[in-house]
């Protein structure tokens, strides 16, 4: 009986790990109906400066891997930062590079254009690191707030 | 006892295996880094799209040196292959290298590329393509 109750306990205690690491989503997304990849794109961009952070650049998801003419028109990408946070995760740990610097991928479609971020607190959820992950759920935070003003 | 530190340690075991993004050193300066990586991504095809200079960016604004920049890369069909095999792929393009100056050596490593893998099955046969791709540009970029 009582090895029955250890294995349960192993059991319990691998499956809430697993639970911790499935339990973010990997993709933050918000839909943008009836507006442009322009419109859009000048929406996010007001949004991060609200947010303090800093616009880096925007390019074409395939930019410099073809000629410019032949850029994908459809998927864009912008990228930004805070120095202040860049500085502090660094600090840190230098794995947090594998959420920096920001970026948010713009997909349009027929009905408006879609933003997607890789969630940064699904990332650090595999560094198995507790003083990593408050900061990638800031940053998690500060996407969801960023996607939200610019949404609206 | 010995069950829950049994347990502990399988467990973190099994989260450390998780986490294996490639990477590959050797000595040289930054710039000297960035020449040799950029042929090796020649060799096999891919293209330096863009180095992000957070070194140089946080210097100028006054923190301190973190002796690390950020290089995108990636080749023309990968946009298709993640179109046709999960469009959630199209957020890692173009992909993430880090390089990192550290006493006389640079080391580049990867993003971690299984965590996809393991999250996204159907898309594993392009993720499992783009990550031997980085390996042998890494290993490319170490020389022999």
């Amino acid at each position: 009986m009582a090895v029955f109750f250890k294995s349960l306990l192993v059991l319990i205690i691998a499956a809430c790990a697993g639970l911790a690491q499935a339990a973010e989503p990997a993709l933050l997304t918000r839909q943008v109906p009836g507006r442009s990849l322009d419109e859009v794109t000048e929406r996010l961009t007001q949004a991060i400066t609200s947010h303090n952070y800093t616009f880096v650049r925007q390019q074409a998801i395939d930019s410099r891997m073809v000629p410019v003419e032949w850029e994908a028109k459809s998927v864009r990408i912008v990228y930004f930062c805070n120095f202040n946070k860049m500085d502090a995760a660094l600090r840190r740990d230098l794995r947090t590079t594998q959420v920096m610097p920001c970026r948010i991928t713009l997909i349009e479609s027929g009905k408006g254009v879609e933003l997607v971020v890789v969630n940064p607190a699904w990332i650090s959820a595999q560094w198995n690191s507790p003083e990593l992950q408050p900061y990638c759920l800031q940053l998690k935070q500060d996407y969801l707030a960023i996607l939200e003003e610019t949404s609206l | 006892m010995k069950t829950f530190l049994l347990a502990f340690t399988l467990t973190a075991a099994t989260l450390q295996v998780a986490a294996s993004p490639l990477s590959a050193s050797k000595a040289g300066s930054m710039q000297t880094a960035l020449d040799d990586l950029s042929l090796a991504l020649a060799n096999h095809g891919y293209h330096l799209v863009k180095v992000q200079p957070i070194d140089q960016a946080l210097v100028k604004r006054g923190f301190s040196d973190p002796g690390i920049r950020i290089a995108f890369v990636g080749r023309e069909e990968q946009v298709r292959q993640a179109l046709e095999a999960d469009p959630a792929l199209l957020n890692l393009l173009p992909m993430r290298l880090t390089l990192e100056n550290d006493h006389g050596q640079v080391r580049i490593s990867s993003d971690d590329l299984a965590q996809w893998r393991e999250s996204r099955p159907s898309a594993g046969k392009v993720l499992q393509q783009w990550e031997d791709e980085l390996a042998a540009i890494l290993s490319d970029y170490a020389g022999p």
